[in-house]
């Protein structure tokens, strides 16, 4: 196990390595850079906006551009943001606790809801509670996350008044309170219930299909012989068998969560990660935005190696070699 | 037939399946009885109805469309047909239990052997878990696994058939159960390791002084083991007697094409004699008249036409077929 742990942690680096220049070429693709957001050409000298360009090095060659970004990286220097006029290190720590408070919250959410309407509807099929989950599900796969976040904002918060529409958290407040983490919160569920929901479906059914699947295995029949009760048979013989690939899912969820947030954030105006891509990819903040694609991409990966771990702890077929 | 009391009685069993609404029998108009410390063996083709027959008699029929539709399952003179599942678990794996036909699957693959061994011995023992553990260990050194202390450990993918099997004989003699039934629990498994378990399945019966439901199509083990033998076809029984009886006067044409199949050390032939044709399929079966007559060497017109009733031919041997006038439903009333 630890040695495969190792040896997929290896096999991580030359694909990073390629990661990288992928980001690194997208990033030179956008149109136009730092410099064309921020000056308006009709009023700047030609030859300032040259020497600027020079300064900055954004007429080196394109090689040597990309060396000096991974030799920054290397040392943990993500370069400087031309719109906060800040180290983008310090523009993403700003953010980057908000979003992973809303993955987290969101996830949490996910595998609540997903356990419970999966366990209901997998030990009642065809029953009108099945029926009832079944067609909810039906609808949060197929509703656009963004129109979903919108008829969310519509119902909760401006019909109910139960959640608060926009930002992370309320004004005023001092940072580190009970108080602020209880508006954090609060102001967290709502783009997170969004966010879970695609997710929560896509477990639920999947979840529902495997325990009634299950139930009808060879190892269910000899559980039934020993004498087992019903209950025990599906919380421990058929959950314990159809959970495995829910938990193992989890580590590629982490990747879609965070690609949902870029846009549940934006329409929430939610201060995390997602919402500061959107604004610098707008503003040509270049460095940003590569730090930002580049993490997601690490993330992405992250979660891979994860949910390949878990499903060695797991599932005791794969744990031995 | 001693007049010793049954241990078990089924009586008058049908067992249905429901198929696009409509219900095509599996089992019908079973009935034998197995008395304390007996081994009784079910012999018939694939496809006869045997393991339909014993998971009725535990109450293991899938649940979404086998159903017992007729007849009695007397155990200990009690009607477990009527049992709700939790009476039932009272009595599985405790008074009865069941060793299935595929040991590759009959484990949970995710459990580890000791969870599932204990979980019988929790089902119907107070005892507390280290007794529990320690209890299960023994069962597995029973069983003639030597390094039981590990095994308990391990999961059932790290064992072979043959090992499986032994976990399952171990499960379910845990409770010392007063019936075994055993769904031929060596069909799946390498010949040698075959003779084996069997060998094992005979040790522990003999043992425990269980009764045995032995479920097979291998006539040698039925010469070997039986005490009495229930024969079936198409869901029916058509011969039921002891084995002396069956292999040295067998009455039914069935049985007797049966035995005929088995090759013998002291004829040389060239070809085995095998039964022509096949069983009929559940949706094919002949609405009236024997069930066989198709197959069968000796039919006769009125076969097709006659139901034919399982009769006693002599104490202790009953037939099914209208050459004899037991079996004849308006010549039986002549008998009696
Ligand atoms: N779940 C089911 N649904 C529908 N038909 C079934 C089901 N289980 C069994 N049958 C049918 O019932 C009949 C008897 O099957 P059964 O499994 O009892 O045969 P068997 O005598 O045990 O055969 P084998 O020697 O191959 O194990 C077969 O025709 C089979 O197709
Ligand atoms: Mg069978």
């Amino acid at each position: 196990m630890l040695i495969y742990t190792l040896r997929r942690i290896l096999t991580m680096i030359p694909i990073l390595f390629l990661v990288s220049i992928v980001v690194f070429a997208l990033a030179l693709a956008m149109p136009g850079d730092a410099l064309s957001g921020q000056i308006n050409p009709a009023n700047a000298n030609p030859e300032y906006i040259e020497e600027m360009r020079e300064e900055l090095g954004l007429n080196d060659p394109i090689h040597v551009q990309y060396g000096r970004w991974i030799a920054g990286i290397v040392q943990w220097d993500f370069g400087r943001s031309v719109v906060h006029s800040r180290d983008v290190t310090q523009v993403i720590g700003d953010r980057l606790p908000n979003t992973i408070l809303l993955s987290a919250v969101s996830l949490i959410i996910t595998y609540i809801l997903a356990f419970l309407m999966g366990r209901y509807a997998g030990r009642n099929p065809y029953t009108k509670g099945d029926y009832a989950i079944q067609g909810t599900n039906y609808l949060m796969l197929a509703i656009p996350s963004f129109v979903a976040a919108l008829f969310a904002i519509f119902i909760f918060s401006f019909q109910l008044g139960w959640f608060p529409s926009t930002g992370s958290v309320g004004r005023g407040l001092e940072a580190g309170t009970l108080d602020f983490w209880i508006s954090k919160l609060y102001h967290t569920f709502l783009p997170a219930l969004v966010l879970g929901a695609l997710v929560t479906a896509s477990y639920t059914q999947f979840l529902r299909n495997d325990i009634i699947e299950s139930s009808q295995k060879d190892y269910v029949r000899t559980a039934r012989a020993k004498g087992t009760s019903e209950s025990d048979i599906y919380n421990k013989h058929i959950l314990r068998n159809s959970i495995i690939p829910i938990v193992t899912l989890f580590g590629f969820d982490i990747a879609s969560i965070i690609g949902g947030a870029v846009i549940i954030e934006t329409i929430f105006s939610y201060r995390g990660i997602g919402e500061l891509l959107i604004t610098s990819i707008q503003q040509r903040d270049s460095a940003v935005v590569l730090a930002v694609t580049l993490m997601l991409s690490v993330a992405t990966l992250l979660g891979n190696l994860l949910a390949d771990l878990l499903y060695g702890v797991i599932d005791p077929r794969i744990r031995v070699e | 037939m001693s007049t010793q009391e049954s241990l078990l009685k089924v009586q008058n069993l049908h067992t249905g399946f429901e198929i696009e609404g409509k219900t095509y029998y599996a089992v019908k108009d079973v009935s034998f009885d197995v008395k304390p410390k007996e081994v009784v063996c079910v012999v018939g083709e694939s496809g006869c109805g045997k393991s339909v027959m014993s998971l009725s008699i535990m109450d293991l029929l899938p649940k979404h469309n086998g159903k017992i539709a007729q007849g009695e399952i007397l155990f200990k003179g009690k009607d477990l047909v009527p049992l709700s599942d939790n009476e039932m678990n009272q009595i599985r794996g405790k008074d009865i239990s069941m060793i299935f036909q595929e040991p590759m699957t009959a484990l949970n693959p995710v459990l580890s052997i000791g969870f599932q061994l204990d979980e019988v011995l929790i089902n119907h023992t107070t005892s507390k878990n280290e007794e529990i553990r320690r209890k299960s260990i023994s069962l597995l050194q029973q069983v003639g696994i030597s390094r039981a202390d590990q095994v308990v450990n391990e999961y059932p993918h790290q064992l072979s058939g043959g090992m499986r099997q032994r976990v399952m004989i171990a499960m379910a003699i845990a409770c010392q159960p007063q019936l075994l039934i055993a769904d031929e629990p060596t069909t799946a498994l390498d010949v040698t390791v075959q003779a084996q378990i069997l060998e094992l399945i005979t040790k522990i019966q003999e043992e425990v002084g269980m009764a045995m439901l032995l479920i097979t199509h291998d006539l040698g083990v039925v010469a070997e083991m039986a005490d009495r033998v229930v024969v079936m076809y198409a869901g029916q029984v058509v011969e039921y007697t002891d084995a002396d009886r069956l292999f040295y006067a067998p009455k039914h044409p069935y049985t007797k094409a049966l035995l005929d199949s088995i090759p013998r050390m002291d004829e040389t032939r060239e070809v085995l004699n095998t039964i022509k044709g096949i069983v009929p399929s559940l949706k094919n079966m002949p609405a009236k008249g024997c069930r066989f007559v198709d197959r069968c060497p000796s039919a006769m017109p009125e076969c097709a036409e006659i139901d034919p009733q399982l009769g006693e031919v002599e104490k202790g041997h009953a037939v099914r077929c209208i050459l004899y006038d037991a079996s004849h439903p308006e010549k039986e009333a002549e008998v009696k």
